[in-house]
C-alpha cells in the first residue's frame, strides 16, 4: 500500500512538471513569429485558415491562447508537419515504431554489455582490465555519435561489406510486400510468418543500434562498477565470503542483484540521451523513424515538427523516469517511500 | 578574519586544494578565451572619401537556398571575385536560407542578391521571358525590375503565330537585355544520367520530369556481375530525399510527384521521344493544327479528337467527359501553388481576379469552387463523347505545350466521383491515390521512404517490359552510388560533382551532354528593402545599389563561369547567354556571353556612382563589436 | 576585503601554495589526469597559435581558405593534412576550429554556471517560495533531454553560432542550480556563517561573500566534464545544420561537409582514392577535446573524493 501511495504522490508531482513543460513548449511555438503557421498548410483555403484563427484565438491574450493550445494538445492536435505532409500526431504514430525498435535494442545492448563490463571492472579493481575499461568508457562518452555512425558505416559497410548501409529492410521486400499492422516491423513480420523479413529487419538494426548504444554502455559500465564496489564492501557480502561461498557465486548471486538497483535509474536517464542520439544516428543510417523526421524538419525549418517531437520526448522521458523510480523504490527496500 | 574568502573551517574540510585546482583550470581557460576573443578581431580603419563603389568598397550579403551545394559554391566564387577587386574593402557574406525562409525574404525584397534556378513548365520561350522580364513575373518582381516597354514586347511575342517572327522578337528582346544585365546567367546544366548497363531503353527529353519507365527493359536472367538479389521484373531507382507535394495533377507542381504522374496519367498530347518541340498525340487521335482544323485561324479555338477504346486502370472507358472533368476539377480548386494558372490564364477571362476554391461548414462539407462552373463550361466543353473543345481568351501558340504538362493529365471521373468527387474528401483522397490510363498503375507511397508502381497489363500499346518500379528515397548520395555500383539498384540520382565516382566503372552506363532546360542565375535586387534585411550588419549598400547598371555589369564580369562549371558541375553545364536555354525554340546563338574579366569588372565598378548622401552604415557600438566577435 | 600587508599576504599564501603543490603532485601521479591535461593544453595552445600555424588571408579568419578543387590527400603540396570539400585546407580548419570549440565551451559553460550559481544560491539560501519556484523550474528543464530541447530552441532561432550557444546555455544551467542549492543548504549551517550573521552582515553579503565561494567545490568536476560535453553536443547540432555555414572552421560542420565524400572516390594525380581524411580528422579533434576534459574531470572526481583520498 505504501508503494501505491508513493506512486500516487509521484503522479501528482508529475502535474506541475508536465504543465511546466507545456509552458516551455508553448512559449517556443509563440516565439516563431506567426503562431498560426503551425496549423496552416498550403492545401488550406482562406475559410479554413479563418477557422484555425477562430479555434486557437490568436487575437486574444496569451494565457487564453495557452488554454486553447493546451486543449488542442490534449485532444491530439499538435499542428501540421510540413516535412511529413501529415498532422504531427499522425507523423509521430507513423515514425514511432521504427525508433522504438531501435531504441529498445540499443538499451538491451547497452545494459548487457555495460553490466558485464562494470562487474568485471569492479572485481578487477585497479587492475589493467579496470583501467582499460575506464578509458574505453571515457572514449564512449566522448565520441561524437554522428562520427561514430559514419566510421562504423565506413568500416562495416564500405570496407568489409558485412552490414547494410542503412534502411529498415532490403528493397526487394517492398515488391513482395511489407506487412503493416502495428508498424513494428519485427512484430508484423512474425504475424504474417515472414521470417526472412524478420531476420532482415534485425540485420538492418544491428549497426544503428550498436552506434546508439555506445554512449549508454559507458554510463552503465561506470554506475555498475561503482555500485558493485559499494556492495562488495557491505557486511553481508563479507559474511557470505567468510561463510566460504566461492567468489563466483558471491559476485553473481549476491552482489550483482543489489548492485543492479542503482543501474536501473541510469537506464531511465539514458533514455533521453538515446532519443537525442537517434536524431543523429537515424539521419546517417536513413532509418525511417522519429529522429530522421525531426532532423529533416530542422533542415527545412519546420519548427512545428521539431517542437512536436520535443513535446513527445518530454512526455516519454517523464513517464519512463517515473516508472524507473517506482521500480527502484520497489527493488530497494532502503528507499524510504515517505 | 574579514579579508579572507576561504575560511579555515572549509580548508580543514579538504576544500582548499579543490579551489586551487579550480582556479588553475579556470585561469587557463579564461586566459585562452580572452586570447581567442582578442585575437579574433581585427582593427577597423577609417574609410576615405570615395565616389565610386570600387574605391569606397561595400558590404553585401549573398543568398542561396541551403542544401544546394552547387549554388553555395557559386556564392563562394562570386565572393572571391568581388573581394579580389578591392581586398579588405569589399566584404561579401554568403548565407544559405531554407526554402520557407527564402520565400519570406523574397516576398519582403530583403535579399540584396541571390542565386537561384529555373526549370520550365512547358517548352516555350514565354515560360522563361515572362517570369524574368515581365513586371508581373516571379523573378522580375523579386528584384524590383519594372520595364513597361519590355512588358509590351513580351505580351506581343506571346501571340505571334509566325514562328520566324516570333523567334526574331525573342532575339531582339534578349539582345536588349544583354546590355541591361538584369540577371547574371551562370549555368545551363547538361543532362547527366547513370544506370546499370543491363538497363536498356533510356532516352532523355529535357521536358520530362524524371524517367519514363515504359521504354525501359532489363534481362530476365541475371547478367554477369549482378548481385544475387537481381530481379528482372523490378526496376529500382535510388532517388534523393524528399516527398512529392501531391500526386494530384490539380495540385502537384514539382518533379518528384511529376515523375509518378507522367507514368500513371497520360495527356492528350506529349513530346515526341527526345524532341522538346515536336508533339505527338497520346490520348488525342491527332495533334490539333490549323491545317487539320484543330486550331482556328485566329488561334483562339482548340479542338481535340480523342482515341476511342482507351481504358482507365479501374476498367472504365476514357471519354471527353473525363478530360473536361480533370481540367475543370483543377480550375475549381484553383490552388495558387499549383500549375493550374497555366491553363487558367489563357482560358478564363480575368483569371487572376478569381480566388482559390474553399471549404466551409462542419467537416468542410461545402465546397465553393474558385472558378465557377459556368465560367469553366464557357471555356472547356465536351462537344461529343470523343471531342473536347477549349477556347482561349487570346492567341497563345504555347497552349499545346501547356497541355503536355502534368496539369493536362487525364484522370478517371468515375474513380474520383466514387471517392468523394469534387469535395474536401475527394481532394484529400486524390492526394495519394491515382487512376489514369498510363502504362503504370500507382501502388503505394510510403512517406519519406519509397513510391512503387506496377505495370498496367491492359495498356493499349502493349504492357511495359518491366513489371514493378520502386522509387526509393536515399538521402546520402554516396550510399546511392554504392548501391548502384553493387547492382542493388538499377539507376541512381548521382550529383554532378560526384561524377568521377561512376564514370568508367564497369557495369555502369553514364549518359551526358544534351542540354537540360534548367537555368541557374544570380538575381540582383534593384529595390532592396533595407528595413527588412535579415542581417543588417552584413550589408551596407543603399536600396538602389543594383539600379546602377555599372554595378550589375561589374558583378557579371567578376564571376568565374568556367571554374563554376568545372568545379561545381564537373563540366556538365554550359554558360547560358540569356534566360532562353540552348535547344529551346527562341534561343539565339547571336547573344554574346559575359566573360570572366577582372579588369572589366574593376572598370565597371570604378564607373559606378556612390550616392552623395551616405545611407549611414550605422555606428558600431562596443556591444555590437563584442557580439560580432563572438559570432565570428 | 581589508588590505593585507606583504607579510600577511605571504602568510596567507603559504598554506595555499602547499596545497597547490599537493594537488599538482596528485595530478602528476595520476596518469589519466596528466593525459587529460596534456590534451586540453595542447588544444588551447593550438588555438592560441592558430595565426602562426595556419596564417589567415584577408577577410574572416574563421572561414577556411579554399581553391574549389576536389579533396586532396594529406601531404599534397601546400596541404599538410590534405583538403576537404571545395578544396578547403584541413590543417587550417582543424587549427582554427579549436578556437570555435574553446569559445563554445567557455562561453556556454561559464554563462550556464553563473546562472546556475545565482539561482541555486538564492534557492538554497532563501528557501520558501523562492526555493519552490526555482526548483520547479529546474525540474521542468531537467525533464527534457538537453539535446532535444536545444534542438527545439535552435529550430526557432536564426542559424548563427551565438544562437547555438544561447540554446545550449538555456538547457545547461539547471544541473548547476541543483548542485549549488544542495551545497548551500549544508554550508549555511556552518559556524562561520553563523558568525558572520552574528556580526550583522547583510543577507546578500553573507550569501555571495561567505556561502557561495565555499559551495563551489562540487561544481568543479561538473564544469570540467561539461567543457567537453558541450562541445560534443554543439558539434552534433552543427552537424545537423544549426550554427555555422559550410566552410566555417568548426569541427562538427567539417564532418558534415566531408560526409558526402567519405564513402566515395576522388581522383588525385589520376589515381582513384577514398578521401577518409575529410571525416576522420575533424572527428578525431572533437574526440580529443571531449576526451581531454572527460579524463581531467574523471580524475578530479577521484582526487577530490574524500573517500578515495589518503
Amino acid at each position: 500500500m505504501r508503494l501505491l501511495n508513493y506512486i500516487i504522490r509521484r503522479l501528482l508531482l508529475l502535474i506541475p512538471v508536465l504543465l511546466g513543460v507545456s509552458i516551455i513548449v508553448f512559449t517556443l511555438t509563440r516565439i516563431t513569429g506567426n503562431p498560426a503557421a503551425a496549423y496552416i498548410n498550403e492545401k488550406m483555403s482562406q475559410s479554413q485558415i479563418d477557422q484555425v484563427f477562430e479555434r486557437y484565438h490568436f487575437d486574444e491574450p496569451i494565457w487564453t491562447q495557452f488554454i486553447y493550445w493546451l486543449q488542442g494538445v490534449i485532444q491530439g492536435d499538435w499542428g501540421w508537419s510540413r516535412t511529413a505532409s501529415l498532422p504531427v500526431t499522425d507523423a509521430i504514430l507513423k515514425y514511432f515504431p521504427a525508433t522504438f525498435e531501435l531504441t529498445i535494442l540499443s538499451i538491451i545492448i547497452a545494459v548487457v554489455i555495460g553490466i558485464l563490463l562494470g562487474m568485471s571492472s569492479a572485481v578487477r579493481r585497479n587492475k589493467p582490465f579496470d583501467h582499460v575499461t575506464r578509458v574505453v568508457s571515457l572514449i564512449g562518452v566522448s565520441l561524437p555519435i554522428f562520427w561514430l555512425a559514419l566510421i562504423l558505416q565506413f568500416v562495416f559497410y564500405y570496407q568489409l561489406k558485412w552490414f547494410p548501409a542503412g534502411g529498415r529492410y532490403d528493397i526487394s521486400f517492398i515488391i513482395s510486400g511489407v506487412p503493416r499492422f502495428t508498424g513494428f516491423l519485427l512484430i508484423d513480420s512474425l504475424m504474417v510468418g515472414n521470417f526472412n523479413l524478420f531476420f532482415n529487419g534485425i540485420y538492418h538494426l544491428i549497426l544503428p543500434a550498436v552506434t546508439l548504444s555506445f554512449g549508454t554502455i559507458a554510463i552503465v559500465t561506470r554506475i555498475m562498477r561503482n555500485s558493485m564496489l559499494e556492495v562488495l564492501n557491505l557486511d553481508y557480502i563479507r559474511t557470505a565470503r567468510a561463510k566460504g561461498l566461492s567468489d563466483r557465486s558471491v559476485i553473481w548471486k549476491h552482489a550483482r542483484k543489489n548492485a543492479m538497483i542503482p543501474t536501473t535509474t541510469v537506464i531511465g536517464l539514458a533514455f533521453g540521451g538515446l532519443l537525442g542520439g537517434a536524431v543523429l544516428t537515424e539521419s546517417i543510417f536513413y532509418w525511417p523513424g522519429l529522429g530522421r523526421w525531426s532532423a529533416n524538419s530542422i533542415r527545412v525549418l519546420d519548427s512545428t515538427s521539431v517542437i512536436g517531437f520535443c513535446l513527445l520526448v518530454a512526455f516519454i522521458y517523464v513517464i519512463v523516469n517515473l516508472a524507473v523510480d517506482v521500480m527502484y523504490a520497489y527493488l530497494d527496500p532502503r528507499v524510504r517511500l515517505g | 578574519m574579514e579579508g579572507s574568502e576561504i575560511k579555515p573551517e572549509a580548508a580543514a574540510k579538504g576544500g582548499m586544494n579543490i579551489k586551487l585546482i579550480a582556479i588553475i583550470v579556470v585561469a587557463v581557460l579564461v586566459i585562452a578565451a580572452v586570447g581567442v576573443v582578442l585575437l579574433m578581431g581585427g582593427d577597423d580603419e577609417p574609410e576615405p572619401e570615395a565616389t565610386n563603389w570600387l574605391d569606397k568598397g561595400f558590404k553585401l550579403e549573398l543568398f542561396y537556398n541551403s542544401g544546394n551545394d552547387v549554388r553555395a559554391l557559386a556564392c563562394q566564387l562570386m565572393k572571391q571575385g568581388l573581394e579580389a577587386l578591392n581586398p579588405g574593402k569589399i566584404d561579401i557574406t554568403t548565407t544559405g536560407v531554407e526554402w520557407a525562409q527564402y520565400l519570406e525574404l523574397r516576398k519582403n525584397g530583403a535579399m540584396p542578391a541571390m542565386f537561384l534556378g529555373w526549370a520550365p513548365d512547358y517548352a516555350d520561350p514565354d515560360n522563361y521571358v515572362q517570369p524574368f522580364y515581365h513586371s508581373a513575373g516571379t523573378y522580375s518582381s523579386m528584384i524590383g525590375y519594372f520595364n513597361s516597354t519590355l512588358d509590351d514586347m513580351i505580351v506581343e511575342a506571346q501571340g505571334i503565330l509566325d514562328l520566324d517572327d516570333r523567334a526574331a522578337a525573342y532575339e531582339a528582346m534578349e539582345m536588349d537585355m544583354y546590355e541591361e544585365c538584369v540577371f547574371i546567367w551562370t549555368a545551363q546544366a547538361t543532362q547527366f544520367h547513370a544506370e546499370r548497363s543491363w538497363i536498356s531503353g533510356y532516352y532523355f527529353n529535357p521536358m520530362q520530369s524524371g524517367l519514363v519507365y515504359y521504354s525501359f527493359d532489363k534481362p530476365d536472367v541475371a547478367p554477369a556481375g549482378a548481385p544475387s538479389s537481381y530481379d528482372g521484373d523490378t526496376f529500382v531507382m535510388a532517388t534523393i530525399d524528399g516527398n512529392p507535394e501531391s500526386l494530384d495533377t490539380a495540385v502537384g507542381y514539382e518533379t518528384a510527384g511529376g515523375e509518378i504522374m507522367q507514368n500513371v496519367y497520360e495527356n492528350l498530347i506529349f513530346y515526341n521521344g527526345t524532341s522538346a518541340s515536336e508533339l505527338i498525340p497520346v490520348l488525342a487521335s491527332e495533334v490539333p493544327t490549323v491545317d487539320n482544323g484543330g486550331i482556328s485561324e485566329d488561334g483562339l479555338t482548340y479542338i481535340f479528337h480523342l482515341k476511342e477504346d482507351v481504358k482507365f486502370h479501374d476498367g472504365t472507358d476514357m471519354t471527353s467527359e473525363d478530360v473536361k472533368y480533370s481540367l475543370a476539377r483543377a480550375l475549381m480548386l484553383n490552388d495558387p501553388h499549383s500549375p493550374v494558372w497555366m491553363v487558367g490564364q489563357v482560358t478564363i477571362p480575368d483569371y487572376y481576379s478569381y480566388d482559390q476554391g474553399s471549404y466551409s461548414g462542419s467537416e468542410n462539407a461545402t465546397f465553393t469552387p474558385g472558378i465557377p462552373d459556368d465560367v469553366i463550361d464557357a471555356a472547356i466543353w465536351a462537344s461529343d463523347d470523343y471531342t473536347i473543345q477549349i477556347n482561349l481568351t487570346s492567341a497563345y501558340p504555347a497552349f499545346l505545350y501547356v497541355m503536355a504538362y502534368n496539369i493536362g493529365g487525364v484522370m478517371s471521373k468515375d474513380y474520383v466521383e466514387a471517392n468523394g468527387g469534387i469535395s474536401y474528401d475527394g481532394f484529400l483522397w486524390m492526394y495519394n491515390h491515382m487512376c489514369g490510363t498510363g502504362p503504370y498503375q500507382f501502388v503505394e507511397w510510403e512517406s519519406s521512404n519509397y513510391i512503387s508502381m506496377v505495370r498496367y497489363d491492359e495498356y493499349r500499346d502493349g504492357p511495359a517490359a518491366i513489371k514493378n518500379v520502386v522509387i526509393q528515397q536515399i538521402a546520402d548520395a554516396a550510399t546511392r552510388i554504392l548501391l548502384l555500383k553493387a547492382g542493388d539498384v538499377d539507376c541512381a540520382a548521382v550529383p554532378r560533382f560526384q561524377k568521377a565516382d561512376v564514370e568508367g566503372v564497369v557495369g555502369i552506363n553514364v549518359t551526358q551532354g544534351i542540354g537540360t532546360f534548367n537555368i541557374d542565375f544570380l538575381g540582383l535586387n534593384q529595390a532592396l528593402n533595407l528595413t527588412a534585411l535579415p542581417n543588417p550588419e552584413k550589408t551596407n549598400v543603399p536600396a538602389d545599389f543594383f539600379a546602377d547598371k555599372n554595378v550589375r555589369l561589374a558583378f557579371a564580369h567578376a564571376f568565374d563561369y568556367a571554374k563554376y562549371i568545372d568545379s561545381g558541375l564537373k563540366g556538365t553545364a554550359i554558360q547560358p547567354n540569356g534566360p532562353i536555354p540552348m535547344g529551346m525554340f527562341g534561343y539565339s546563338a547571336n547573344i554574346p556571353l559575359y566573360d570572366f574579366n577582372m579588369t572589366k569588372a574593376a572598370d565597371f565598378l570604378k564607373a559606378s556612382d556612390v550616392p552623395a548622401v551616405d545611407a549611414g552604415a550605422g555606428a558600431d557600438t562596443v556591444l555590437d563589436m563584442i557580439i560580432a566577435r563572438i559570432e565570428i | 576585503m581589508t588590505a593585507l600587508g606583504l607579510g600577511g599576504l605571504s602568510q596567507e599564501l603559504r598554506p595555499r601554495i602547499k596545497e597547490l603543490r599537493n594537488s599538482l603532485s596528485l595530478i602528476r601521479e595520476n596518469i589519466t589526469a596528466m593525459m587529460g591535461l596534456i590534451m586540453v593544453l595542447s588544444i588551447v595552445i593550438i588555438a592560441l597559435l592558430a595565426p602562426v600555424i595556419a596564417p589567415p588571408g584577408l577577410g574572416d579568419p574563421m572561414v577556411i581558405p579554399k581553391d574549389f578543387g576536389d579533396p586532396q590527400p594529406p601531404g599534397a603540396p601546400g596541404h599538410l593534412l590534405g583538403t576537404g570539400k571545395w578544396g578547403s585546407d584541413m590543417l587550417y580548419g582543424l587549427v582554427w576550429g579549436a578556437r570555435t570549440s574553446i569559445t563554445i565551451a567557455v562561453f556556454v559553460v561559464f554563462t550556464a554556471m553563473i546562472v546556475g550559481i545565482m539561482l541555486g544560491a538564492l534557492s538554497g539560501y532563501y528557501g520558501g517560495k523562492v526555493d519552490d519556484i526555482i526548483m520547479r523550474l529546474t525540474d521542468v528543464f531537467l525533464s527534457l533531454p538537453a539535446l532535444i530541447l536545444a534542438m527545439a530552441i535552435a529550430s526557432i532561432l536564426e542559424r548563427t553560432l551565438i544562437n547555438l550557444m544561447l540554446a545550449l546555455i538555456i538547457v545547461w544551467w539547471p544541473p548547476y542550480a541543483r548542485l549549488i542549492r544542495a551545497q548551500v543548504l549544508s554550508v549555511k549551517e556552518n559556524t562561520y556563517v553563523e558568525a558572520a550573521r552574528a556580526i550583522g552582515a547583510s543577507r546578500n553579503r553573507i550569501l555571495f561573500k561567505h556561502i557561495v565561494p565555499n559551495s563551489l567545490s562540487p561544481i568543479i568536476v561538473s564544469v570540467t566534464m561539461d567543457m567537453g560535453a558541450v562541445v560534443l553536443v554543439a558539434a552534433g547540432l552543427s552537424y545537423i545544420g544549426f550554427g555555422v555555414e559550410t566552410g566555417y572552421a568548426e569541427w562538427g560542420r567539417m564532418v558534415s561537409d566531408g560526409q558526402q565524400f567519405f564513402l566515395s572516390t576522388v581522383y588525385y594525380l589520376g589515381e582513384p582514392i577514398n578521401p577518409w581524411w575529410v571525416v576522420v580528422f575533424p572527428g578525431t579533434m572533437i574526440l580529443l577535446f571531449t576526451m581531454g576534459f572527460s579524463l581531467l574531470g574523471d580524475s578530479l572526481r577521484d582526487i577530490l573524493d574524500p573517500r578515495l583520498r589518503r
